[in-house]
């Protein structure tokens, strides 16, 4: 896709990574009914505003970022490279890593994914040990649900990362669910609060809304840049498709109320209306490009 | 680095290759619990490391699986960490840290990422301390591909196998130590057995004969604790006229059979010992392996001895009789000869 | 006179057993074969005989354990006579039983099916070692009994499955280490496990010439560079002998090989351990026989060739040099091969016929008739189909 003009973290810029993100998934999909797909897809309609206003905030050059079971939007929002996830999840060997790791398994430079939910955590806590020994200057971001805050590796990894004060920043991306659980069934207390018994520094933001989900993100990792600690951002959002392809158990009202909330709406309302018909016009061009490569 | 020759223990030998390993190179780094000086460890083995190395020293939180995602963190951005899980026993607060992270990353990217990193612990038991502390568990970590598991005897240069893994690996390994063979001195040879010169390499595989010349009547296979009842049994039967190898393989999964089977081609009776519980045991994928490559020149099947398949009693004679012993080795030998 | 009974070994795992019960009374008269106690080991229980004619004083109280060798009983001529002296200080049997042979002795006399207890009288205070029971089995050594049999039910059933010459098996450095040229293809795997499986060579290591192989393992066996690499190998004395497994190239396989032989490097043979070969077969060397082969009686094979699995020559039939035979080929009797051929899998030679030098002869082919040389023979089918 052509490189966009608009200054990095701009309204503007987060609405082509967010829009991007949208079409991605919208097509894969659009594949996996069409049995183009190997395994499963987790997707994050809905909560692209998160993975573009986080990313628009880091240092590109040097951070890292470790991801998730659904991290198509991390990762897209980190290096825009739609062809090579694409085809990673056809199970392509001109994937960006030829077909063996698939949705769930991505890495490129500095980005990282794993499917298994928690175990991230001391990795990348690791990973922040290894860059503060490195004398690096950069951060390491973990993405995470609400869901996978049960897993205890989580509260191993805030340890040691507040006890060391490592350059750790945890994105909590809430979108209510843990798969087909609601948060009300599986987490007792307040989830945003996890952290803070650590001495971690805990910021709230609508995760819908990526100005403010960018500004946080750079308070945040300005913060934990300066050598005082770790961080955890967390993100209130909905996700507007199934947990995976066609397991969707939730109210329908439930979900026709969120889509008049999503972050791509939001934004819209902002800008204007040429710019964004623009965006999506291209995005939609570039992945009819790449799918139709592909096939 | 060159081998360490100074006569030393078991322990000297391990502690010797952590210092030599963490002068050589400045991205090695030490975690673990406990492991500051004057402490310096459970086992001693890190004694000394924290006063040289202040700032590559790591003593970290009871968190065994989390140290050992950090090791996988810090392997991932570029530091060769080692990891120190105090007891063998904890490892299973590794496993998944281990299996779907460790031995992933390097493979599952479609490039190979190197993530050297070590997984040290003591494993074992003829201590005393009872059921959740004295197992020999790494049956279970073997197999699991991209990891190397390599648990020396000590007729290995058990540190300079340490150094080379720390130096050289580029994927995980766990490497398992044995307490009980930490206050032995390294073996080089007695009066009634001998080492047979080490092939290059310093993983290779070690065999200990107790006779100079002829066959052997029977080849005993094993690594790390039961070395030392491998040898007992090989000096008690020297006395009685048989010939035995001990062949000792250092690195056990994933396992080269070809010296293994060289030896036992000639003697065509074979008994592998281990000290961890009988049944879906090392000595089953060693069995399995021999019968495949010397199917018809064996003259009796692969005998396995372990440990009883029972929990491991504190009491001195309720481990005693839990634990493979050198009677009971000896005693087989006579049965595969009779 | 006085006879001293002594506690058998039963089996070789146990230096003990309990002596169970007494079958006769104390100073009860005895006959040579009356059954007059009872012992058990872990394994089995025995009834014990009377070695000699007397009156039988027991020693060894029923129900305790007894090391093997000790003194279980006297049998006197004279129930008077005193027997203390035979015994320990206090009276007792000996707690240290004196060892009478080693555990090897007894486990080969064992197998021999001689009586260790005789061979052990008849060497009172020697500890028996296995030349004692091998010496014993020819004979030669006036001073040994002949050798008793004992009853079957005591010889270890279970006998070595091959009778291989165990004096041609080696240990460790004994062995012949076979430098494999052209292993990582292949013909390697095959060649690598004909020689695992086999007693006295092992695999010294892989010449190939894809560099992208050096340094690495192949079939568990180390690839050590390419061709220029073997003088020095030989030199450093890395190697005991080399064959040469590729078979795509027949000229170059010949050109190598007489080269290596110039240079005074030793070939060698590499034949899998289930082909057969009857008598007065005569073979050179640099040949490389895999899995089920056949040499028949007065079968000559020359050097450097090689047969794949299932490759028959019959009876003095002869083979040249620098052959490639596929799998399931068949030369019948007093067949003549040359040199430099090379045959595609499952060829059959009628007897008698003569293939010339430098031959390429199809898969399938079933040659009726001989083959001048620089002739190649295509196959053809001969496949008829008639209604019955």
């Amino acid at each position: 896709m052509q490189k966009a003009l608009t200054p990095r973290g701009s309204l503007r810029a987060m609405y082509e990574t967010m829009a991007l993100i949208r079409a991605v998934e919208t097509s894969l999909l659009d594949l996996f009914g069409k049995g183009k797909l190997r395994g499963t897809v987790h997707t994050g309609i809905g909560q692209e505003a998160i993975a573009a206003g986080v990313v628009a905030a880091l240092d590109l050059d040097r951070d890292v970022i470790c991801s998730n079971h659904r991290g198509h939007g991390h990762y897209l929002a980190y290096c825009g490279d739609a062809k090579g996830l694409i085809a990673e999840i056809m199970g392509r060997p001109d994937g960006v890593c030829k077909g063996v790791g698939g949705s769930q398994h991505l890495h490129k430079k500095n980005f990282y994914s794993n499917g298994i939910l928690g175990g991230m955590a001391p990795v990348s806590v690791g990973m922040a040990m290894g860059e503060k020994t490195k004398r690096s200057g950069a951060i390491v971001v973990q993405f995470a649900g609400d869901g996978a805050l049960a897993e205890g590796a989580f509260y191993e990894a805030f340890n040691m990362a507040a006890l060391w004060k490592l350059p750790y920043m945890l994105v909590v991306e809430d979108n209510g669910y843990a798969q087909s659980t609601p948060k009300a069934l599986e987490q007792s207390g307040t989830l945003a609060d996890r952290a803070k018994p650590f001495g971690i520094r805990v910021m709230e933001v609508d995760g819908n809304d990526a100005e403010a989900v960018h500004e946080a993100a750079e308070t945040l990792s300005d913060h934990i840049r300066s050598g005082a600690g770790p961080g955890v951002l967390y993100c209130s959002t909905y996700r507007l498709a199934p947990h995976s392809k066609g397991d969707d158990i939730r109210d329908k009202t439930e979900i026709a109320d969120a889509w008049t909330r999503e972050p791509i709406v939001r934004a819209r309302a902002k800008l204007p209306l040429e710019f964004c018909d623009a965006v999506d016009q291209a995005v939609a061009t570039h992945v009819r490009d790449i799918i139709e490569a592909l096939a | 680095m060159t081998p360490d020759t100074t006569p030393s223990t078991y322990l000297q030998s391990l502690n010797r290759g952590l210092h030599a390993a963490m002068a050589a190179d400045e991205a090695v780094h030490f975690a673990g619990e406990d492991v500051l000086d004057p402490y310096g460890g459970a086992f001693k083995v890190s004694a000394g490391l924290s006063t040289r190395f202040p700032d590559r020293v790591h003593t970290t939180p009871i968190s065994e699986g989390a140290i050992t995602g950090l090791a996988s963190g810090m392997a991932l951005r570029g530091l060769k960490p080692v990891v120190e899980i105090m007891f063998g026993d904890f490892l299973t607060l590794t496993f998944d840290q281990i299996l779907n992270h460790a031995v992933k990353f390097g493979a599952m990217y479609g490039t190979e990422v190197p993530v050297p990193m070590v997984i040290r612990t003591p494993m074992g038991g003829r201590r005393g301390y009872g059921p959740t502390h004295s197992q020999s568990i790494e049956k279970h970590f073997c197999g699991i591909p991209g990891l190397k598991v390599i648990s020396p005897s000590h007729v290995h240069a058990a540190g300079d196998l340490l150094g080379a893994a720390i130096a050289s690996e580029t994927q995980p390994v766990l490497f398992i130590e044995y307490k009980s063979l930490y206050p032995l001195p390294l073996f080089t040879g007695s009066e009634l057995l001998n080492v047979a010169p080490a092939p290059t390499g310093s993983y290779a595989t070690r065999i200990v004969r107790n006779f100079e010349t002829g066959e052997p009547d029977a080849v005993l296979i094993g690594y790390g604790g039961v070395a030392p009842l491998m040898l007992e049994v090989a000096e008690r039967l020297a006395e009685e006229e048989i010939n035995v190898s001990v062949v000792l393989p250092a690195v056990i999964s994933p396992l080269d059979i070809a010296p293994i089977a060289q030896e036992v081609a000639c003697a065509r009776r074979a008994l592998v010992v281990e000290e961890g519980v009988a049944g879906f045991d090392w000595g089953a994928e060693v069995a399995a392996r021999l019968h495949e490559t010397l199917f018809g020149k064996l003259d009796r099947p692969v005998r396995r001895l372990a440990s009883k398949p029972q929990i491991i009693p504190t009491s001195k004679d309720g481990e005693a009789g839990t634990l493979i012993s050198a009677d009971d080795i000896e005693a087989a030998v006579y049965e595969e000869l009779a | 006179m006085i006879h001293v009974m002594r506690m058998p070994g039963v089996n070789a795992n146990e230096d003990s057993a309990m002596l169970v019960r007494w079958l006769v009374d104390e100073g009860a008269a005895v006959k040579k074969g009356q059954l007059v106690c009872e012992i058990e080991t872990t394994k089995s229980a025995v009834e014990i005989e009377a070695e000699a004619d007397g009156f039988l004083v027991p020693i060894a109280a029923a129900g305790a354990s007894q090391q093997v060798g000790a003194p279980i009983a006297v049998i006197k001529a004279n129930l008077a006579d005193a027997h203390d002296h035979l015994l320990g200080a206090d009276g007792s049997p000996a707690k240290e039983a004196e060892k009478r042979w080693t555990k090897k002795a007894f486990i080969v006399a064992r197998r021999l099916g001689i009586d260790i207890e005789a061979l052990a009288k008849a060497k009172p205070g020697a500890t028996l070692t296995e030349a004692d029971v091998l010496a014993a089995q020819s004979g030669s050594p006036a001073e040994a009994p002949a050798a008793a049999p004992v009853k079957p039910a005591a010889v270890c059933p279970v006998q070595r499955q091959t009778a291989a010459p165990r004096a041609y098996l080696g240990v460790g450095q004994h062995f012949e280490r076979v430098l494999l040229i052209g292993g990582a293809s292949g013909a390697g795997a095959i060649a690598v496990e004909a020689i695992l499986r086999t007693s006295h060579q092992k695999p010294a290591g892989i010449i190939d010439t894809n560099p992208k192989t050096h340094g690495q393992i192949v079939h568990g066996v180390p690839v050590l560079g390419d061709r220029t690499a073997i003088p020095e190998l030989w030199a450093e004395g890395r190697f005991d002998g080399a064959i040469i497994l590729f078979t795509d190239d027949i000229d170059d396989r010949a050109e190598l090989f007489n080269s290596l032989v110039s240079e005074g490097i030793r070939m060698t043979n590499v034949i899998d351990p289930s082909v057969s070969i009857r008598t007065d077969v005569k073979m050179g060397v640099g040949n490389a026989i895999m899995s089920n082969g056949f040499l028949a009686h007065s079968a000559e094979i020359g050097n450097n060739n090689f047969f794949a699995s299932h490759n028959v020559i019959e009876h003095h039939s002869k083979v040249g040099d620098h052959n490639a035979f596929g799998p399931g080929c068949t030369a019948c009797g007093r067949v003549t091969i040359g040199s430099y051929i090379r045959f595609g899998m499952h060829v059959g030679i009628e007897p008698y016929l003569t293939i010339g030098d430098r031959c390429i002869i199809a898969s399938g082919t079933t040659l009726t008739r001989s083959v001048p040389a620089n002739t190649i023979v295509k196959a053809r089918s001969t496949n008829e189909f008639r209604q019955r």
